[in-house]
């Protein structure tokens, strides 16, 4: 379960360019909810995000993740929370396009102490044939659709097995009907469980998850079911 | 092994960049080389000169006029200094054979590579002992006798260190790799056409150079030091044009090298925020780095070991430097820190906030 306490996030705090870009979230996220979030642009969504993904810390408040305060995580557990817990979506895919399908899904799986070299190749076999690109895996990612770039990124994001994905504008670079089907990907992982949080400014994205979480100058303005 | 697939699988599809660094970093490496090569040269002079005070030397001019050698021999019987006698001929095998006399031996310290050094008071029979330079190894083995046609027999007693020689023919220091140091008080070498030169240490003679001023000047008498003076600025001269070739070449490639850092470092930073993004730690950025950055460099480091060789056994620049391994293996070093360092640098501008604007900028 994921709990934010008030959290706060000011950008050049006591500086002439100060940005208060949250002001006090309150929000409990269940396990296995599918959330979007949305908003303006600049009302605060992606540092909400960050934030939720551990790679930006808030200026005040408290996030836990299954009670645990991550502001007390060291650099190790950091590091081993981004790894195993969360996969990362990114707007504009995140992979290295000149690199393959195989190279861009190792990261985690690199990094992750219990994988062995040995299983590397199985495991992104097997995220692959769950985001149904299973004959892509020695492809260069710069040659592949925006759906399949998208789609090798969700790959990348749930190779480790993480309990939670976050998705920061998924279907921004795509079109209608790539997006419609990158958001039933995102469904079918919800419903083998894992918490799924999208950000996005498009309703028919948000339509279709459980929960709508609108955010306007970084406060939570609604909540609808 | 799973960083190392990781970096090398980053390199793969750049073969004809990886090409390119590597042709830069041959010529870094072999130029780097040269430069430490002729700094060790000139080091290794320099202290065996200041080792060895030889600035009291003087050389004791010989004459075809009798009464010039005979005014010269009554002036050194009145020094009461012994004099120091150099015989050098080349021996049947081509080699150069350079006899010093006792005092030679004991006023010079010739340091050895490997071997005993010479006992100058002790009876070697009819077997005359020497020091030999390395190249020599491939002939004759330390500790043998060897009974050379034409010449007599010789003990190899050592290796000369670094094949540099006391020049007694006006020439400072001399490298030279097929040179033996004989101490035949017996005369017991066969020394054909040999060139005599003599040396006197003033060391110990009070205000030598007052007393005998007029010798001085008459070149009875020449100091070694300004002889080894002219002849270090000849050899600058000489490797001077070679030096400036390898600095030039050395900084074109640096620029060339630094131009990939500045041109790969977006790209790296991306790849960086990526896996930190992925749950990577700070030392396993760093060690795919650096395995990036060794895979880089080995290739050149191993393809300029047999350049800087040929350079060092069949060039003109070989016989005017004196490059070693460990020039070799600091050149290598250079370049891997240059590189390492430029790469290194993107990873620690990889931190929290620019990871931020690295995810965002996707």
């Amino acid at each position: 379960m994921i709990k934010l306490e008030n959290i706060v996030k000011i950008y050049n705090e006591g500086k002439a360019n100060e940005v208060k870009a949250l002001r006090g979230i309150d929000l409990t996220i269940n396990d296995g909810e599918m959330a979007a979030i949305i908003g303006e642009s600049g009302s605060g969504k992606s540092t909400l995000l960050n934030i939720l993904g551990c790679i930006d810390i808030p200026t005040g408040g408290a996030y836990y993740y299954d009670d645990i305060n991550t502001s007390t995580l060291s650099g190790k557990a950091r590091a081993e929370f981004l790894n195993r817990k969360i996969g990362f979506v990114l707007q504009d895919f995140g992979l290295m396009l000149d690199r393959s399908v195989y190279h861009n899904i190792s990261y985690p799986l690199v990094f992750n102490p219990h994988i062995k070299s040995s299983q590397i190749k199985e495991k992104i076999k097997s995220a692959l044939l769950s985001v149904g690109l299973p004959r892509y895996i020695n492809s260069v990612c710069g040659e592949l659709s925006g759906g399949q770039k998208q789609r090798v990124a969700i790959a990348r994001a749930i190779v480790n097995e993480p309990s939670m994905i976050l998705a920061d504008e998924p279907t921004g670079a795509l079109d209608t009907k790539t997006s419609a089907e990158i958001i039933e990907l995102f469904k079918s992982l919800n419903q083998q469980g894992k918490t799924v949080i999208i950000v996005t400014h498009d309703p028919n994205v948000a339509q279709r998850c459980h929960r709508i979480i609108e955010i306007s100058d970084g406060k939570i303005v609604s909540e609808q079911e | 092994m799973k960083y190392f697939i990781l970096a090398a699988d980053g390199l793969r599809i750049r073969l004809w960049l990886l090409v390119v660094l590597c042709a830069e970093f041959v010529i870094m490496i072999s130029c780097a080389s040269i430069c430490f090569g002729e700094l060790t040269m000139q080091a290794l002079k320099n202290r065996m000169y200041d080792k060895g005070d030889y600035s009291e030397f003087y050389y004791v001019g010989v004459s075809t006029e009798e009464d010039k050698n005979t005014e010269v021999d009554r002036i050194l019987s009145e020094m009461d200094c012994e004099l120091m006698l150099f015989n050098g001929f080349q021996s049947p095998n081509s080699e150069m054979v350079d006899i010093y006399s006792k005092s030679a031996f004991e006023e010079i310290g010739i340091e050895l590579e490997k071997g005993e050094e010479i006992d100058t008071d002790h009876d070697y029979g009819d077997v005359v002992p020497c020091y030999i330079s390395s190249d020599l190894l491939r002939k004759y083995k330390v500790g043998k006798v060897y009974d050379v046609p034409d010449m007599g027999k010789i003990l190899i007693s050592g290796v000369v260190k670094n094949d540099i020689f006391f020049s007694y023919t006006y020439a400072g220091f001399s490298y030279s790799k097929k040179t033996i140091v004989a101490y035949d008080p017996k005369g017991l070498l066969n020394a054909v056409d040999a060139s005599t030169f003599k040396m006197i240490d003033t060391a110990n003679i009070a205000d030598f150079e007052e007393k005998y001023q007029t010798y001085i000047e008459n070149l009875y008498f020449q100091p070694y030091d300004y002889f080894y003076e002219c002849h270090l600025e000849l050899e600058k001269e000489k490797i001077f044009p070679f030096l400036a070739l390898a600095i030039t070449f050395f900084a074109l490639s640096l620029a060339g090298l630094l131009s990939y850092s500045v041109i790969s470092s977006r790209e790296a930073k991306r790849q960086n925020g990526l896996f930190f993004l992925c749950g990577a730690r700070l030392w396993e950025v760093m060690l795919i780095t650096l395995t990036r950055v060794f895979i880089i460099t080995v290739f050149p480091a191993i393809l300029s070991a047999p350049i800087i060789l040929y350079i060092k056994n069949n060039t003109y620049v070989g016989e005017l430097t004196l490059i070693t391994a460990e020039n070799y293996l600091t050149a290598v070093g250079i370049c891997l820190c240059i590189l390492a360092l430029s790469m290194l640098i993107v990873i620690f501008k990889t931190n929290r906030k620019s990871l931020i604007s690295v995810v965002n900028d996707f």
